[in-house]
């Protein structure tokens, strides 16, 4: 198509770098200033105090409690993302192979709790998994239990809590997934005489693999770097990483501990983006754009 | 072994999804202080209260605003970006789209903790626009995601048309984009408001005494003295969503049928 000559820049001429600079320098100056910054503000708090220094993770490494935080907090992460993961994938490929009535109702039901504040659906488990909720009452009235089991407050309720609030991501991930993959290469095996376990094992999870392991590690790192679930669930004592961050920023006021821990989630954290995007960038496994 | 079903596993989790929203509304309209399920009575009072006493008013007023100034802020700043990312190829093009969506899947705390850092020894703690700041960091990435979805399906031919007949790029924008991404727009504002409204570390982090937000002014009820007020307000914020949702599911496909698309 001809360069229409136009002085405003359309995509052609010399003036092709000049447009997308503008556009994007509003954003990415706010950016770098209200996130780049304080990230970066958090690494040097926790190297810097008056000079370069290695204090705070010395003190982390250093402690048994903070250590078994840490450790706490990877233990929960990996059992709730394979339990989102062990739950979601049967779903997602249910809802694929949905369509009409019934997928609207499915999609609604994972859909819609996205749209609610993570503090909404963990407060709503402290009414049923309470000793005066909606299990306990049902297993003592229907004559299961004399005392109320002891639901909240401890590594279950966590579970439940997380579970609940990370399955929606899952599925949806997974959904798309599934979805995307080619459903001739399926027949095309059944055709050859693969029995549907086979049809299943070797070609239809290793194609959904790169999307699944996705959807796992973003399960990981939400679920690592949870403060809202835990506290209200698990209780005043401190399980996870991001309460005890909290802690140490707003009531022992210990800046640089806050922050050195910081970094390490933060190190992780980067460490599971960077294996998330080459996953969903990958070739091969076509995923959605979710 | 009594042969695995899909569909019955599927649904039951599927209701797993859906308990908490049973029980929150029924308990909302209970007649005692403590979260007994089934409620032994039924009453408005936490509804009440909800609407009525002055905190509650606060943090309400609170939300909404934060959630509008940071809604508008991040359409502008996300609309420039995503007309950009979609329209140009440029170098360091793949790690701007990356660090515009990282907010995404970076860990809220993170960003709490280095925005606190940041304001804290400035004495910006406890106002507004330090709140409204990070909700847009947070808000962004939504909007960038649908409108460039929603972009890339648009037919760039309607703008060029509307080019070579001497409408100035602007216009064009406003005249001839617009009207057909509207619906995305909306599900982007949407989006973007839900990000704000629902947040509650950023507000934990960064309010104060006078500055909570509803999620804020929940927490600490729920942490301090919680009375079934928050599972009326619960109740009252997921029938929000549900509403908008619906609007703006409607315009989208009314929308669908009504425009041209490539």
């Amino acid at each position: 198509m001809a360069d229409t000559g136009s002085a405003h820049g359309v995509v052609r001429g010399r003036r092709r770098m000049a447009w997308p600079v503008v556009m994007l320098a509003p954003i990415v100056l706010y950016f770098a200033l209200f996130f780049v910054l304080p990230v970066a503000r958090l690494l040097v708090l926790s190297i810097w105090d008056h000079g370069p220094t290695i204090a705070p993770f010395r003190e982390i490494f250093s402690h048994s409690e903070y250590l078994g935080i840490v450790l706490t907090t990877a233990k929960l992460a990996i059992g709730v993302t394979a339990l989102t993961l062990l739950l979601g994938f049967p779903v997602a490929i249910y809802l694929a192979r949905l369509s009409g009535w019934a997928l609207a109702l499915g999609m609604f039901l994972v859909i819609f709790p996205l749209l609610t504040s993570v503090l909404v659906r963990s407060f709503a488990w402290l009414a049923i998994l309470g000793r005066q909720g909606v299990i306990n009452e049902t297993l003592i009235a229907l004559g299961l239990t004399a005392q109320p089991l002891k639901l909240l407050y401890n590594q279950f309720g966590i579970y439940v809590g997380m579970v609940h609030v990370l399955l929606p991501i899952a599925v949806v991930t997974m959904y798309g997934v599934v979805k995307g993959i080619d459903t001739h290469l399926l027949k095309a095996a059944a055709i050859l005489g693969a029995p549907p376990a086979q049809v299943f094992l070797r070609v239809f999870l290793p194609l959904c693999a790169p999307g699944i392991a996705a959807a796992g590690l973003l399960v990981f790192i939400t679920s690592a770097s949870a403060y809202i679930t835990p506290v209200l669930l698990g209780g005043s004592g401190h399980t996870m990483i991001a309460a005890l961050i909290g802690d140490q920023i707003q009531e022992t006021l210990n800046w640089p501990l806050g922050a050195a821990m910081s970094v390490i989630l933060l190190a992780v954290s980067i460490l599971a983006f960077t294996y998330y995007f080459r996953l969903t960038k990958g070739a091969g496994t076509p995923l959605s754009g979710t | 072994m009594r042969k695995f079903s899909l569909p019955t596993f599927a649904w039951m989790v599927l209701a797993f999804l859906a308990l908490p929203a049973l029980v929150v509304i029924p308990l909302s309209f209970s007649s005692v202080r403590f979260f007994v399920f089934p409620p032994p009575g039924w009453s408005l009072r936490w509804y009440a209260n909800f609407l009525t006493a002055p905190d509650w008013q606060l943090a309400i007023f609170i939300s909404v605003g934060l959630g509008l100034a940071s809604t508008l802020i991040a359409l502008v700043l996300g609309t420039l970006a995503s007309v950009a990312l979609v329209r140009y190829r440029f170098r360091g093009r793949n790690l701007v789209y990356a660090l515009l969506l990282s907010p995404l899947i970076m860990p809220v705390i993170i960003l709490a903790i280095g925005l606190y850092f940041t304001f804290a020894p400035l004495g910006y703690v406890g106002s507004p626009v330090v709140i409204v700041v990070g909700h847009v960091i947070l808000a962004a990435p939504y909007v960038i995601v649908t409108l460039m979805a929603a972009l890339e399906r648009f037919d760039i031919t309607l703008e060029r048309a509307a080019l070579s007949l001497g409408c100035p790029p602007w216009q064009v924008f406003l005249r001839v984009t617009f009207p057909v991404i509207r619906p995305a727009f909306m599900a982007a504002a949407f989006l973007a408001f839900l990000a704000s409204f629902d947040d509650l570390l950023i507000a934990l982090f960064l309010g104060g005494p006078q500055m909570k937000t509803i999620q804020l002014q929940m927490w600490q009820g729920i942490r301090f003295e919680s009375d079934p007020t928050i599972a009326a307000a619960s109740s009252i914020l997921m029938v929000v969503s549900l509403i908008v949702f619906v609007a703006v599911q409607a315009q989208t496909r009314r929308s669908l049928r009504e425009t041209p698309r490539s």
